[in-house]
């Protein structure tokens, strides 16, 4: 094959390359839930270090390719944190439930957010941690979701929601399976996660038919070989409403068995 | 992670080699040419370097390692001998069916802070056979005439071309040193 190397200036590329900080908060609702619940998500930004940021907020609509998401942006002075009380309504006039991608545009953010009842005798909810898009997992390697549980009494126990968002701007298929706590295998379930897309499936054990689960654990992977996830669970409790959210984590043993030394390798004309 | 330039018109150790066989396209290509894990992603010209080269690292580095690779390297004269021990975990056999190779980049560390060292010498040789799950060692070299010991470094990349690829290889695993 001939070739053709043309050299440009490139003044800014031998620059460290340093992409731009980029997190997910994986879940979040502006929405009306069952028993006159009404869930809200206030979202907590702070910009690090002693530096101003910049930063952009990407709703991911649950269900729907986000590879054109609506965005907002906002500026922090040095060392602000800033807090968007129900940032879905507020920033994006949007009912419903969602992913958020933020987007450091300068400088570097601390980001976490809560989403809870907003019930007039008192709030309840959970903590939805950002994750750092580096986090997302890759094909090969699966997240595993514990502390899991099922009742079958409405009123009483547990429930379990497991989500997913897709950190890739192409269509991600994932795999779920469940097992009871002894590793018995309760079923596999798949769903596709169009470009950048959330979903949820709720009440996971009565999806593969399982009825009665006090302790159970799921593992979720990606078929798509250029696929990136989070994985997260949200077990509720039947009789008060109250949840707690679990990320999906790494076996060790699915962990690299080394250390990866990445080479990044340019070819240029000196000087 | 490691970043290392080479000079486009003195290309070593086949590593240029590499770009164009994962680029697999004729025709004119812009400078910098550059990539990540012996081809498996590239890109070319004028970009959006910071955000670009950021989501290549990003990638590569959520990616499991192939192999388990130990290398020492030893001065010998006007050579520097690499004694490599590896373990394939790549869940293929390794051999010269898939051309699988260790390449050492010998590179000076740069007078400048925050400078990116240049490949100046390289090595290189095949692996034989080696299934899945087995180890195997090696030695081999590379000249190293008229660099300064105190300040020669290097980094070996073992890659080959994976199952499904037609042109693109994949690295491996890497170890630098000292």
């Amino acid at each position: 094959m001939q070739r053709w190397i043309v050299g440009i200036i490139v003044a800014a590329a031998a620059a460290a390359a340093v992409s731009a900080q980029t997190l997910y908060i994986p879940a979040s609702a502006n929405a009306d839930g069952v028993n006159q619940t009404r869930w809200r998500t206030d979202l907590q930004v702070k910009a690090v270090g002693d530096a101003p940021a910049s930063f952009t907020i990407e709703l991911l609509k649950t269900g729907v390719d986000n590879s054109e998401p609506t965005t907002t942006e906002h500026t922090l002075a040095a060392s602000e944190s800033l807090r968007l009380g129900n940032v879905l309504e507020t920033d994006f006039d949007y009912a419903g439930t969602a992913a958020l991608r933020i987007i450091a545009t300068d400088g570097g953010i601390l980001a976490t957010s809560r989403t809870y009842n907003d019930d007039p005798g008192g709030t309840y909810g959970q903590t939805v941690p950002a994750v750092i898009e580096s986090e997302a997992f890759p094909f090969g390697r699966d997240a595993t979701l514990i502390q899991l549980s099922r009742s079958p009494d409405p009123s009483a126990g547990f429930r379990t929601n497991i989500g997913f968002v897709n950190a890739v701007d192409s269509s991600t298929a994932i795999e779920v399976d469940v097992f009871e706590s002894d590793g018995t295998h309760l079923g596999t379930l798949t769903r596709n996660l169009p470009p950048f897309g959330h979903r949820q499936i709720n009440d996971v054990f009565h999806a593969v038919g399982a009825d009665d689960v006090p302790d159970g654990y799921a593992i979720v992977g990606t078929t798509s070989e250029d696929g990136r996830f989070i994985a997260y669970a949200s077990v509720v409790d039947n009789g008060s409403g109250d949840a707690i959210f679990i990320l999906g984590g790494v076996e060790v043993a699915s962990l690299p068995l080394d250390p990866r030394l990445v080479v990044f390798e340019s070819f240029m004309r000196p000087g | 992670m490691l970043i290392i330039d080479q000079d486009v018109d003195a290309p070593l150790g086949g590593r240029l080699d590499r770009w164009f066989d994962s680029y697999n396209t004729p025709g004119t290509v812009y400078l910098p040419l550059v990539m990540v894990d012996s081809g498996e992603q590239i890109d070319s010209g004028d970009t959006s370097f910071t955000q670009v080269y950021g989501d290549m690292l990003d990638t590569a580095l959520t990616r499991p390692a192939g192999a388990r690779m130990a290398v020492e390297a030893t001065r010998i004269g006007s050579v520097l001998q690499f004694d490599v021990s590896i373990t394939n975990t790549s869940g293929e056999t390794l051999s010269a069916a898939n051309h699988a190779t260790l390449t050492a980049l010998v590179y000076e560390e740069p007078a400048t802070a925050n400078a990116i060292p240049l490949v100046v010498r390289t090595g290189t040789t095949a692996i034989t056979t080696l299934a899945d799950g087995d180890t195997g060692s090696t030695t081999f070299e590379a000249t190293v005439t008229g660099l300064n010991p105190s300040t020669t470094r290097w980094v070996v990349i073992a890659d080959y071309l994976p199952a499904g690829s037609t042109t693109a290889y994949d690295t491996l695993q890497a170890v630098e040193g000292p």
